[in-house]
């Protein structure tokens, strides 16, 4: 799960029963809202977040947890780096996906 | 229609059970995910970006209309009201709760369906051409082979730690609609002059990262052998087949670096070592399976009906959409009914539940309780009176099924993208979405003719854009989306794979792009030529000067 990544950071993973996404916040629990996902920014900090979502996974709890860098938006909280984390964060765009998406 | 035998019924609720009491266990944490994944894999059941998906096997594409009742009460009990039918002529649930799955997979065993075999390195499902024992064109129904090979596949203890999956496709008639040639064994039917059936075999195709032609195996082999010979395919394979790289596993790979004759050699070799008879009784077996794909009960009828004339010559949109969508039955008086799950706009694949009953009840009135899912991502009565497709097609209409484009521009192949899967680098659908829209115009279709555009999300090519006449890649480069045109591709009798025409294009330009392709095609193709054609006839660089030239 260890990977290199620059500036702030959350931890995301998907929810064992379910498997819809997730994030990790600041009081332990699993949200599934990135607005309050715990977001770190020094190596103490990021380590004690990827052992926090390590131990989630451990307890069955989440599915392949991992860190993903954030940036602010706007200056209104964050947003994912990566496409693919926009995406993930977002749902589907297009289609029945959204009518049916809640 | 194939029903299972009590061996098949006990052997999925086994399966179900077990699975059953896996879920628990994983829920309970007494199974790590390291542990569990393969199992959930087993039965179809993926975690992708956004939830879990189940994969459910819809085998050669044959359903009955209790099966499709099943798959829309499904949708509506444990997802969010829709399935999405994919280029396997499988069913996807996007949104399956881990704890609901088994209940779903009871649920399908209900009904003779599972979902076991969509996934891992084993036999996938066999896939058939979606008009089998229906096309005018047909010398044998693919679909007791395909079952046969099925029922070899799934407990045979060498293949269920293959190399990598393994995919193989039946047709029985020359024209190719099962894309044989881009399986991992493709297989035709055919008939010798004395009147023996046998196959055609094509081994070491597929789409993906390496897109590759399967390579002529042999030409003829007795029906009797089949078994036979697959499995001294299979042993070759699983001989060499690199299990150290997953990028060079496929048996494509293999056919092309031993080269075809030495593969054909050793398969042969393989093949004589085999004492045929004794991997199994096919002729017994066949027939006790050709017995369950009986043809219906069709009715003697004169070939010409009235009231279908009648209503073609009356009603213009009738007749726009029965020229799309209707097919020559090899039965006088029926009719093969091809139902658009391409409506201008919409998701490619998408059927809501309703939409599934409606087919459902549509099956079980007018087409002899059969419903056939093809690869195109589109459903089929394949067994209509003529004297009834003006009714079936008022029906259509009444849920959004109608749509008169078979075939043509906006009958888009798109795999899921990056809306749903995991493993995408782009966005697919809003693609198709979008192209769909801009050339969705019923006189814009008509200009443009038969034209088969095909969306993949990612390099693994689900959406089978080597194939495409006009093909998109979607992949990601520094954050953004972008599309890879590739032109030129088949996955009929005469297949080909796209070639790539340059750089790609950013998603707000693709569809402009497609679009130029499009007026170039018409530009310069001679009277009554398809795109296909002209493309072969003038090659790549006048689309390049066209696409190139404006950016
Ligand atoms: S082509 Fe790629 S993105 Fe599309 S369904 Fe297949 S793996 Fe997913």
């Amino acid at each position: 799960m260890a990977r290199k990544i620059n500036g702030p950071r959350i931890a995301t993973a998907n929810r064992l029963r379910d498997g819809l996404v997730v994030f990790l916040d600041g009081k332990g629990e699993w949200t599934r809202n990135l607005c309050g996902a715990r977001v770190v920014e020094n190596d103490a900090a990021i380590a004690t977040l990827e052992q926090d979502a390590v131990a989630a996974a451990k307890a069955n709890i989440v599915v392949d947890p991992y860190l993903i860098e954030v940036e602010t938006c706007n200056g209104h909280g964050f947003v994912p780096v990566k496409h693919r984390e926009r995406m993930r964060m977002k749902g589907p765009t297009a289609g029945n996906s959204l009518i049916f998406h809640g | 229609m194939y029903r299972y035998d009590e061996f098949d019924a006990r052997f999925v609720r086994q399966r179900v059970s077990q699975f059953r009491n896996q879920v628990e266990r994983r829920i309970e944490g007494e199974l790590s995910e390291e542990e569990f994944r393969p199992l959930r894999l087993m039965n179809g059941l993926y975690l992708q970006l956004h939830a879990y998906m189940l994969r459910v096997a819809i085998p050669y594409g044959t359903l009955n209309s209790a099966q499709m009742r099943q798959l829309a009460a499904i949708a509506e009990k444990y997802d969010k009201g829709y399935g999405h039918f994919t280029t396997r002529q499988n069913i996807q649930y996007n949104w399956p709760k881990l704890s609901d799955v088994p209940d779903i997979l009871d649920d399908l065993a209900d009904v003779e369906m599972h979902a076991i075999q969509t996934s891992g390195n084993c036999i996938r499902n066999v896939t058939a051409d979606h008009w089998a024992g229906v096309a005018a064109d047909e010398v044998a129904d693919p679909r007791p082979y395909a079952e046969l090979i099925r029922q070899w596949s799934s407990l045979h203890p060498e293949f269920s730690f293959l190399p990598r999956k393994f995919k193989i496709a039946v047709t029985g008639a020359a024209a190719d609609r099962a894309a044989i040639a881009f399986h991992d064994i493709g297989l035709r039917i055919k008939k010798n002059d004395a009147g023996e059936t046998g196959f055609e075999i094509l081994a070491g195709g597929g789409m993906g990262r390496t897109p590759l032609i399967a390579a002529p195996v042999r030409d003829w082999l007795p029906g009797e052998d089949l078994l036979a010979y697959l499995e001294a395919i299979m042993r070759v394979y699983n001989l060499h087949g690199r299990r150290d790289n997953k990028y060079k596993a496929r048996i494509k790979i293999l056919v092309r670096e031993l080269g075809a004759d030495e593969f054909t050699r050793q398969v042969e070799e393989e093949f004589a070592r085999i004492d045929a008879p004794q991997v199994v009784p096919p002729e017994q077996e066949l027939a006790r399976i050709s017995a369950y794909f009986a043809a219906p009960e069709y009715q003697d009828l004169p070939d010409d009906d009235p009231v279908h004339a009648k209503a073609i010559a009356e009603d213009a949109a009738f007749a726009a959409w029965a020229s799309a969508s209707v097919e020559r039955h090899r039965v006088p008086g029926y009719a093969i009914v091809n139902i658009s799950l391409k409506p201008v706009g919409g998701v490619p694949g998408d059927a809501t539940a309703e939409q599934m009953r409606a087919v459902a009840d549509l099956a079980e009135k007018y087409s002899l309780d059969e419903i056939r899912v093809t690869h195109e991502q589109n459903l089929v009565l394949p067994n209509v009176r003529k004297k009834d497709i003006h009714a079936v097609w008022q029906q259509l209409m009444e849920h959004a099924l109608a749509s008169a484009n078979i075939g043509k521009a906006t009958d888009i192949i798109s795999c899921p993208g990056l809306d749903y899967c995991g493993l995408a680098t782009a966005r697919s659908i809003p693609i198709a979405q979008e192209i769909s829209t801009r050339l969705g115009d019923d006189a814009r279709q008509n200009e443009i003719g038969g034209l088969k555009i095909k969306i993949s999300g990612c390099i693994n090519a689900c959406g089978h854009h080597h194939a495409g006449h006009i093909g998109i890649l979607g992949l990601e480069k520094a954050g953004e989306e972008f599309y890879q045109v590739t032109l030129g591709g088949s996955g009929d009798e005469n297949a080909s794979i796209g070639e790539i025409i340059g750089p790609g294009f950013s998603g707000e330009e693709i569809t402009d792009t497609v679009e130029t392709i499009i007026d170039t095609y018409i530009g310069l193709r001679d009277d009554g030529e398809t795109f296909l054609d002209a493309y072969r006839r003038i090659g790549p660089e006048p689309f390049k000067e066209a696409i190139y030239a404006t950016h």
